[in-house]
């Protein structure tokens, strides 16, 4: 019986993942013990996503520790917990776990090269991660790294592609171009003398997204909102979503392998690591498998495993012969000599595209660019996000300013995101534009509720007011969850000019409703590209062998119209049809030019 | 066209595309946190974790890791979120939501120095405190309060109490820990406020 090394590596990654959600949770856990809130907000939050993180935390933060303190059998042993919870907390990026500090390598430079030299606290946390890299290689990237267990399911998503029957995009960077990040980031960073790395360093994006989704999610628990929502996620998910995309449509592993600026550090150090992956020539069969597999695109079965080797295991896993394996060595890796290698060949991948690689990201940085605006548009309206909260200073406020003829509008509403059958204060600022005068006459408001389907109910006015100075004050409350328009109105001479804005009461609607959109639109995409490939097939096999032609290179919108015409044009007998279609497309079928040129 | 002219002018655009990101990056990260929080708050300056090295020097050797807000017993160190530049995910308090306990868990935490550990809570210096003579109720005669010298770690020194228990602070021993802020009992606003002298870059 072979021993596999992937069950122990997904252990591994799987608990580093539940470690990076656990850890915030359980701060936030320690928080309320140490404030003495734990039963009261138990009492409060029963049956709701924030209950259900906290039951998790007690349950982990107790195990093993016998109920009781200050001589109350029953009571919550607080001190104990306490002690346990302060030997665990950070993330991925810093952690301390048993009382003993993790700082990731990357973390380490940075802090170094920003602030001119380190202090001798960072290096308490950088021994053992600097010591395991030493001896293990660049283990970090393949066994712990959060981002590495998703990257092996994009790597598993490619065979949708299969499914669409897109090509299969293989592109290959630079290997050397992860490096050149590192050394121009850290150059950078100690220029301008900030870290600069960790926002494009998966792990430190994650974790730092983790936290403040977490943190959003007890922070709205405290105000009275409960489930799980979406806010609290920023730009990082965007770019981690980002990177997922390129690597299951461009290149598999491509971030890991070229781009990522911890990787960079990792492969240099762990480059002297004394565990290796080794070849027993006498068995191997050069059968490939291993070359296949390689995830970073190495080559175990000519021992080309070198620097970039993070001793994932896969190839071990693949071989058939059981000719891999890890070896304790010292040496660099290709003992073996190369002479006794023969070249094999292997099964041969796509030419890279790159043209259509580079259409393909663009289209993905285009549209996380739209996203991005759309997030911005909703951060400036004072949506809270996690430094909001009751308590903050600065409770959302919706601000509008409007041109309604000659008039300039200016409505605020406190609170910008209200609570069904709260009080909100509606304040509008209604003055002429060039003269600056004030609008004299009483001023209309009016609020509908504006259900998804039927027809809007009103739920607030008409309240007119006369306005004191220039200022219109409206108290209007909202009954229920739901989305509501807003309407003011006032006479501008004959005509009455009207101002409309959309309010949104509590969280109408799931909170999952607009993934499930999302969701829902992409597997609607997916059945549409694919009915579209199969019709075209079904299409293909039915016409010519020309026409086949046509279709395989990629021209089908065009080849639609213009069908009959380019079957023939390969015909000398036929030069009009020829012409007639090359006018049509001239840009698109060279070839057809050339046939009636001939 | 060529082969060679058809990499080269690949690489260029890859190249150009990677400076304009860079660029970009730069002028991000440069950028404050520009209207994401209230004049007023930025006004009384930035409040760090007790401990924290001076401004440009903590920002170059924070390496933004959560272990300060996770150790952080009263909850009161945030991280800044999004569209903060330099600032994101370093830590800061705003007493008015919760002010800091001082229990000096932050500078054992910080794996970088950027906190540094501190031997008590006299070493402490976020700040100091200001009473508005205006708003306090004690001061202007309105009610009789005493709150913020009651729950002052270094009451008698850092807050004394005068007649009608009027509060006086000595800047000299007041370390800014910001829990009078959050317990003054004014309404919609604070009597006793922090201010800092680190700027909000």
């Amino acid at each position: 019986m072979k021993l596999r090394v992937w069950p122990v590596r997904r252990l591994v990654q799987l608990l580093a993942i539940a470690v990076l959600v656990l850890l915030p949770i359980s701060a936030r856990y320690q928080h309320y013990l140490t404030s003495r809130q734990v039963e009261k907000l138990e009492q409060k939050w029963q049956e709701t996503a924030q209950g259900a993180m906290l039951g998790t935390a007690d349950r982990l933060l107790r195990a093993g520790i016998p109920d009781g303190e200050s001589g109350v059998p029953t009571r919550r042993p607080r001190k104990a917990m306490l002690e346990r919870a302060h030997a665990f907390y950070g993330s991925p990026w810093s952690a301390r776990l048993f009382g003993v500090s993790f700082t990731d390598l990357l973390a380490g430079a940075e802090s170094f090269c920003a602030s001119h030299g380190g202090t001798a606290v960072l290096l308490v946390g950088l021994a053992i991660p600097l010591i395991a890299t030493l001896l293990l290689g660049r283990v970090f990237c393949s066994w712990i790294c959060p981002m590495g267990w998703v990257f092996e399911i994009t790597h598993k998503l490619r065979a949708l592609l299969g499914f669409l029957e897109l090509p299969p995009l293989k592109v290959r960077f630079w290997n050397a171009n992860k490096y050149v990040l590192l050394g121009v980031g850290l150059a950078a960073g100690a220029l301008v003398g900030l870290p600069l790395l960790h926002y494009v360093y998966p792990p430190a994006v994650l974790s730092r997204e983790v936290h403040t989704w977490i943190m959003t999610q007890f922070d709205r628990a405290e105000a009275g909102r409960f489930g799980l929502a979406l806010a609290g996620l920023t730009g990082g998910t965007l770019f981690l979503l980002a990177i997922a995309i390129l690597e299951i449509a461009v290149a598999p592993r491509f971030w890991c392998s070229t781009l990522c600026p911890g990787a960079a550090v990792y492969a240099l150090v762990g480059g002297l690591r004394a565990v290796r992956v080794r070849r027993n020539i006498a068995t191997c069969t050069k059968c490939g498998e291993c070359d296949v597999a390689c995830p970073m695109a190495l080559h175990p079965m000519t021992d080309r495993t070198g620097l970039e080797c993070d001793n994932c295991g896969i190839c071990i896993d693949v071989c058939p012969e059981d000719s891999l394996g890890y070896k304790l060595s010292l040496s660099s890796a290709g003992f073996v000599p190369r002479a006794s290698v023969t070249a094999t060949t292997l099964p041969s991948t796509p030419p890279p595209s790159s043209v259509k690689a580079a259409a393909l990201a663009t289209f993905v940085v285009g549209l996380l660019g739209g996203a991005a605006g759309v997030a911005h548009a909703h951060h400036i309206i004072g949506i809270p996000h996690y430094a909001y909260d009751d308590s903050y200073p600065q409770k959302p406020v919706l601000k509008l300013r409007e041109q309604v003829g000659d008039w300039e509008l200016q409505l605020t509403s406190y609170p910008g995101n209200p609570v069904p059958g709260e009080r909100t204060v509606i304040h509008a600022y209604v003055r002429a534009e060039r003269t600056k005068a004030v609008y004299r006459l009483p001023v209309t408001l009016e609020v509908f509720l504006q259900p998804a389907f039927g027809s809007r109910e009103r739920v607030f006015g008409p309240e007119a007011s006369s306005g004191d100075e220039n200022m219109f004050k409206y108290q209007p409350v909202y009954p229920a969850v739901g989305n509501y328009e807003v309407v003011l109105s006032f006479q501008d001479g004959a005509v009455v000019s009207t101002m409309r804005f959309p309010m949104v009461v509590g969280e109408p609607g799931s909170p999952w409703t607009g993934l499930l959109f999302y969701a829902g639109g992409f597997a609607v995409f997916v059945i549409v590209v694919r009915a579209i490939r199969i019709k075209r097939a079904r299409r293909a096999t039915a016409g010519s062998p020309a026409r086949r032609e046509d279709h395989a290179a990629g021209e089908a919108s065009a080849a639609d119209a213009s069908g009959p015409a380019l079957t023939c044009d390969r015909l000398p007998s036929h030069p009009e049809s020829g012409e007639a279609s090359s006018g049509d497309h001239p840009p698109s079928h060279p070839e057809s030019g050339e046939a009636s040129a001939a | 066209m060529s082969a060679s002219r058809r990499e080269f002018l690949r690489r260029f655009a890859f190249a150009l595309l990677g400076c304009a990101g860079a660029l970009k990056a730069i002028a991000v990260v440069r950028e404050g946190p520009r209207g994401v929080f209230s004049p007023q708050l930025e006004a009384r300056g930035l409040i760090r974790p007790p401990g924290s090295l001076a401004e440009p020097e903590f920002l170059s050797a924070c390496i933004r890791c959560q272990c300060c807000a996770h150790e952080c017993e009263a909850g009161a160190i945030r991280l800044f979120g999004p569209g903060t530049g330099a600032l994101e995910g370093t830590p800061y308090l705003v007493p008015e939501a919760a002010g800091c306990t001082l229990c000096l868990r932050c500078g054992p935490a910080c794996p970088t120095g950027a906190i540094l550990p501190l031997a008590g809570k006299r070493a402490a210096d976020m700040g100091d405190a200001v009473v508005d003579p205006d708003l306090c109720v004690a001061i202007n005669g309105t009610g009789i309060c005493g709150a913020c010298y009651t729950i002052c770690p270094l009451k008698g020194k850092a807050i004394t109490q005068g007649q009608h228990h009027r509060p006086t602070v000595h800047p000299e021993a007041c370390v800014g820990c910001g829990l009078c802020e959050e317990v003054c009992i004014v309404d919609r606003d604070r009597a006793i406020r922090v201010f800092s002298t680190r700027r909000w870059s």
